[in-house]
C-alpha cells in the first residue's frame, strides 16, 4: 500500500467529535472567564500595573534594628518567588500571619532577633533603580526569635 | 460534500504517518519526564505543606483535604516509571494514559496551594492528547534505527494526524486566550501605558523583597521608558498572529521564531520561564515531525557505520 490518499484511514465520528470537544474545552475559558488548571484564561501580567505596588513580605530584623528580606527557603521552603509570595499573601489574608511568623522564627539564622510579616507598598521603578521606594508598611505579625 | 467543507474537514482532521505522532510522543514525553524529575522537590515537598493552604483547582476541586503523603510520593514515582514507558512507547495502552493522568494530577495538585502556575498548562494538555492517542505505532522501543519502519508506517491515518493537529491548535489557543486576557483586563492601555515597564520593575522588586535573584537585564532596561510600549505592542501582535503557525511555510517559521524570542525576553527581563515553548516542544506540532525521524536515523547510522568499520 502506498502512502497517500488511497491509503487514507479515516476516524469515526466519535473520535472526531472527541477531538472537537477537547478543542472546545481548551477554548472554553474565553467564554466562562474562569481561570483554572489546565484550562486557563492565562491572565498573568495581563492587568494594568501602576508604579506603586503592594508586596507581602517576611523580614528579619537584627539586633541593631536593621531589617532585610528573608530567603524563600526560610519563608516558604521553595525557590519559586510566585509560590513564596502566595504563601505569605494567603497567610495575611486568612489571618494566619502570627502562625507564619512563629514558623519562620524557628528557621532563621543567629543574626536575626525578630521576624516581621508585613505588607509593603513600593514604587517599583524606584526600587528597580536602587532608589528609596518604600511608601507604606503595615505589620501583621511580629515575633521575637527565641533560642 | 461541498469542496470548501471538504477542505475544512481535511484540514481539521488531517491524515499523517505514524512517525509524526510518535515523534511528538518522544518529544513531549521526554520533556515532561525531565520536567517532573528536575522539579521533583516542588511536587514531593507538598507533603510538608500547611493543610490550611490547600485551595484545590481543576479536576482536584472536590478534594477536601491534602492527600496522604504516601499517595503523593507513590503517584510521583509511578509518574516517573510511566513516563519512561510513555517516552519509549512501551506498553503504551497503559503507560500512555497513565502518565498523562498522573502528570495532570501532580501538576494540578501542585497548583492547588494558592498559586496556579501557567507554565505547565500546554505541556499537560499536549501530553494528555498524545497519551490517549495511538502514539506508539512507530518509534516504540522495539523499533531500531536503520531498520525499516513497521508496516503501520506505510499507512497515513487520521488517528495519527488529528492528535498532532489538536496539539497544534492547543498551542495556538493558549496565545489567543492570553491576548484576550490582556484586552479584557488591561485594555489597549496595556500596550500604550507604563504597564509592561511596571510589570518588569515589579518582578525585580518582588524578587528582591523575597531575597531571590533579580533579573539584571530587567533592572537595566527599566531605565529606558520609551522601549516598553513597542515591546508590549509586539507581544500582543505575536499572540494575535499565532494562527499563522498553522499554515506551513516561511510565515510559520517566522512566527515560531518571534514567539520563541518573546519567551526568551520574558525569561531574561522577568525571570519568568516558560520551559515548554523555550525548548520549542510547544511548537513541535506545527511541523512534519516524521522528518526528524529520518534525521535521527541518519545521525545514528553514521556512528554505527564507523563502529562497524572499526570492528
Amino acid at each position: 500500500m502506498l502512502v497517500g490518499e488511497s491509503a487514507r484511514r479515516s476516524w469515526g465520528i466519535v473520535h472526531r467529535l472527541a477531538a472537537v470537544a477537547v478543542l472546545a474545552a481548551v477554548m472554553s475559558p474565553a467564554v466562562t472567564n474562569h481561570d483554572s488548571f489546565p484550562l486557563s484564561t492565562y491572565p498573568m501580567y495581563a492587568f494594568r500595573r501602576g508604579r506603586l505596588d503592594t508586596f507581602q513580605v517576611v523580614l528579619g530584623v537584627d539586633a541593631t534594628g536593621a531589617d532585610h528580606p528573608l530567603s524563600l527557603r526560610v519563608v516558604a521552603n521553595t525557590d519559586d518567588p510566585l509560590i513564596g509570595e502566595s504563601l505569605v499573601a494567603q497567610s495575611i489574608r486568612a489571618g494566619r500571619a502570627d502562625r507564619l511568623c512563629e514558623q519562620v522564627a524557628l528557621r532563621v539564622d543567629a543574626a536575626t532577633a525578630k521576624v516581621l510579616v508585613a505588607e509593603e507598598v513600593h514604587d517599583v521603578i524606584a526600587r528597580a533603580r536602587h532608589k528609596p521606594s518604600l511608601t507604606k508598611r503595615t505589620v501583621y505579625a511580629e515575633c521575637a526569635v527565641t533560642r | 460534500m461541498t469542496a470548501p467543507v471538504g477542505r475544512v474537514r481535511d484540514w481539521l482532521f488531517p491524515v499523517a504517518p505514524p512517525e509524526r505522532l510518535a515523534m511528538l510522543r518522544v518529544l513531549s514525553g521526554a520533556f515532561a519526564l525531565g520536567y517532573i524529575v528536575i522539579r521533583a522537590q516542588a511536587f514531593v515537598s507538598l507533603v510538608d505543606a500547611d493543610p490550611s493552604r490547600l485551595a484545590p483547582v481543576g479536576v482536584l476541586s472536590p478534594l477536601g483535604s491534602p492527600v496522604a503523603d504516601g499517595v503523593l510520593v507513590g503517584c510521583f514515582i509511578a509518574a516517573v516509571v510511566a513516563g519512561v514507558g510513555f517516552m519509549a512507547g512501551v506498553w503504551f495502552r497503559v503507560t500512555g494514559p497513565l502518565f498523562a493522568l498522573l502528570l495532570l494530577a501532580l501538576s494540578t495538585y501542585r497548583s492547588s496551594w494558592g498559586q496556579v502556575l501557567w507554565l505547565e498548562n500546554v505541556m499537560v494538555l499536549q501530553v494528555l492528547i498524545v497519551g490517549f492517542s495511538r502514539s506508539a505505532d512507530a518509534l516504540a522501543l522495539a523499533w531500531r534505527p536503520g531498520e525499516p519502519t513497521p508496516p503501520a508506517g506505510k499507512v497515513v491515518r487520521e488517528a495519527y494526524g488529528v492528535p498532532v493537529r489538536l496539539a497544534a491548535l492547543v498551542t495556538v489557543a493558549t496565545y489567543l486566550l492570553s491576548v484576550l486576557a490582556k484586552f479584557r483586563l488591561g485594555g489597549t492601555a496595556w500596550m500604550f501605558s507604563d504597564s509592561l515597564r511596571n510589570h518588569v520593575a515589579g518582578s525585580v522588586a518582588r524578587a528582591e523583597l523575597l531575597d531571590a535573584p533579580a533579573p539584571p537585564l530587567g533592572r537595566w532596561l527599566v531605565a529606558y521608558e520609551w522601549i516598553f510600549p513597542p515591546m508590549a505592542v509586539a507581544s500582543v501582535l505575536v499572540e494575535l498572529a499565532s494562527p499563522i503557525a498553522l499554515v506551513k511555510g516561511r510565515l510559520r517559521d517566522i512566527w515560531v521564531a518571534s514567539a520563541w524570542l518573546m519567551h526568551v525576553s520574558i525569561a531574561l527581563l522577568m525571570y519568568v520561564v516558560f520551559p515548554y515553548p523555550l525548548f520549542l516542544v510547544a511548537f513541535a506540532p506545527f511541523y512534519d515531525l516524521e522528518h526528524l525521524t529520518r534525521v535521527a536515523r541518519g545521525a545514528l547510522r553514521k556512528p554505527l557505520a564507523i563502529g562497524r568499520r572499526q570492528n
